[in-house]
């Protein structure tokens, strides 16, 4: 390997890196703040690049079904239990989003609009699930909340299946073209992802560090009944983790569109590298979640190039080292806390 | 004096085993009223009941509202505020995160939580030396501040306050009880479970007995004080 080859591995590590650390820290946060695996963040990602890819091709995406029907029984039980504003609100909202998509989709509308759109559409999905399928169950065991989470996944990625069919999809990136820095190619679609991932990072932690919103879902997440007793209701924290999780995991799908072919079922396997990084983390750190997603992004980079056909062998297999090593500071923790 | 809370017929337990049994009693409006009693009386579970932290039976009514059927942060939002044995404090979060997250439900008034800010501080000086250390580094007594600084934050009409006095110093545990004293004059209403019968009969208004889960003995603190029931099984 020489220096070239080495540095444009290292600039995919990063690219990757960031999606998957934008990933692990929508799981740290809805894990800790719900107790959730959320295994269908993959299925949010996929499901906003087919979207963006969808109006791109000037077609109505399939995925205002997902929103539409969602939406309608979201309303539906919000009715049923007298909250008639919050029923209007879920009818409204997404009828406003479909009716705009429909209209819209035939035009031109450049890659901001689109994007805006896509986000419309894909990020409120994320708090339709909770809805459904997980704040009924607030209470239940991790194991029953991991099992639902594997349902739900296997849902959307069906859904996926059937809305946008088995072929693969690709969008236009939003800055086309390379720039040579030191005679070296940058993709400047690359230098969007890792600046955006940037962004939003350090967006989430001025959210996390300096608001009393981001502080009471960090309290949630400390101390769910302490969080109870200074009146946080445990529900809206969840479906704020929620809605968090999905506009960034739309964001990322929408720019992971442009680097990768975006199957329907392309969303787990981003989501499960996302998830080791979480892992890493011990499912409670942000910057050890990020700091182990751009490991992983550097083993997979440098592994496809030596092995390319084990690349994904070779992530998953560290997954056994990694949680040997947790298992030893957890285990480490624990009898420091006995003490 | 009206009583700002008013408790009868009330049943509670964890899961079949019930605790509390048709136990009825009163805070009246500014007073501190102390609950006293052995271990396994059932009086944290009184507190957690009235909390909403456990399901209860029984009229519980906050100046006439009732509470029954309400979540703990309803009732919060109604003015009842627990301080419980466990403090549940936010370990991994600073001193003051803890204080501006005890007034979480007036988070759209920003001037009024930095000025109740301000005055837990003034009142605990030692909160406000150690406002950026974790939570969990706290000593014990300090904890204990916290945890009582965090509630006033939410600006209680009712403070349920479970045994406020639990592992601290003889010296420390006259200051928060001090500190409880000066709560009246807040106008703020306290009922008070409380192992040391001694100091907080001292502070106390009212004094109920609680054992085996009923109501045995009831008063004027100093009149329950005098008892000689109580003086030979909570005084010695």
């Amino acid at each position: 390997m020489n220096g070239m080859i080495a540095a444009l591995l290292a600039q995919d590590a990063l690219t990757s890196g960031a999606i998957y650390a934008l990933l692990a820290i929508s799981l740290v946060m809805v894990f800790s703040t719900t107790r959730i695996l959320l295994i269908p963040q993959g299925e949010i990602v996929s499901l906003s690049a087919l979207t963006l890819a969808s109006l791109e091709a000037g077609h109505v995406p399939g995925t205002l079904w997902l929103l539409g029907l969602g939406g309608l029984v979201v309303a539906g039980l919000q009715a049923l239990s007298g909250q008639i504003r919050g029923a209007v609100l879920w009818l409204a909202i997404p009828g406003a989003i479909i009716a705009a998509t429909r209209l819209l989709a035939a035009h031109d509308l450049g890659a901001a609009g689109r994007m805006t759109l896509t986000l419309a559409i894909c990020a409120p999905l994320s708090v339709i699930m909770y809805r459904l399928a997980f704040r009924p169950l607030a209470r239940a065991p991790t194991l029953v909340l991991l099992i639902v989470a594997m349902a739900v996944h296997v849902l959307l990625t069906g859904f996926s299946l059937m809305v946008f069919g088995p072929e693969g999809f690709r969008t236009r990136p939003l800055l086309p073209g390379t720039i040579t820095v030191a005679g070296m190619p940058l993709r400047l679609q690359a230098l969007v992802i890792i600046g955006t991932a940037a962004v939003l990072l350090t967006a989430m932690a001025l959210y996390f560090g300096r608001t009393l919103g981001g502080k009471a879902l960090r309290a949630t997440a400390s101390n769910a009944t302490g969080a109870r007793l200074v009146g946080i209701r445990p529900e809206a924290a969840g479906e704020v983790a929620f809605l968090l999780a999905g506009l960034i995991g739309c964001i990322s799908g929408m720019l992971i569109s442009s680097m990768t072919t975006i199957y329907f079922d392309t969303g787990f396997m981003i989501g499960l590298k996302g998830f080791m990084a979480a892992i890493m983390a011990g499912l409670g750190s942000y910057p050890l979640a990020a700091a182990g997603a751009v490991l992983i992004g550097g083993i997979e980079s440098y592994a496809s190039f030596y092995a390319s056909a084990f690349k994904d062998v070779i992530v998953f297999a560290l997954i056994i080292p990694v949680l040997i090593w947790r298992n030893m500071i957890d285990s480490r923790n624990r009898d420091e806390e006995e003490e | 004096m009206s009583a700002l809370l008013q408790v009868s017929g009330l049943f509670a337990g964890y899961g079949q085993v019930e605790v509390l049994h048709d136990l009825t009693l009163e805070v009246p409006t500014g007073s501190v009223v102390a609950i006293i009693g052995p271990n396994g009386a059932g009086k944290t579970t009184l507190l957690k009941a009235l909390a909403g932290l456990l399901p209860a039976r029984g009229q519980m009514a906050l100046d006439g509202m009732p509470l029954a059927g309400l979540s703990v942060e309803a009732r919060l939002s109604h003015g009842v505020s627990l301080v419980p044995e466990t403090r549940e404090l936010f370990g991994d979060m600073s001193v003051a995160d803890n204080l501006a997250l005890g007034g979480f439900r007036h988070r759209r008034d920003r001037a009024g939580l930095a000025r109740d800010l301000q005055a837990a501080f003034a009142r605990f000086p030692r909160l406000a030396e150690r406002r950026a250390q974790y939570a969990s580094s706290l000593s014990g007594g300090e904890r204990q501040m916290l945890a009582l600084a965090r509630a006033m934050m939410s600006r209680p009409r009712l403070l349920l306050l479970d045994e406020p006095s639990l592992g601290l110093a003889p010296l420390i545990v006259r200051q928060v009880l001090e500190d409880v004293a000066g709560l009246r004059e807040q106008g703020i209403s306290v009922l008070l479970v409380e192992q040391n019968a001694r100091a907080a009969l001292k502070i106390a208004d009212l004094a109920y007995v609680l054992e085996g889960g009923r109501i045995t003995a009831s008063g004027p603190a100093d009149t329950v004080a005098q008892s000689p029931r109580v003086m030979e099984s909570y005084l010695g």
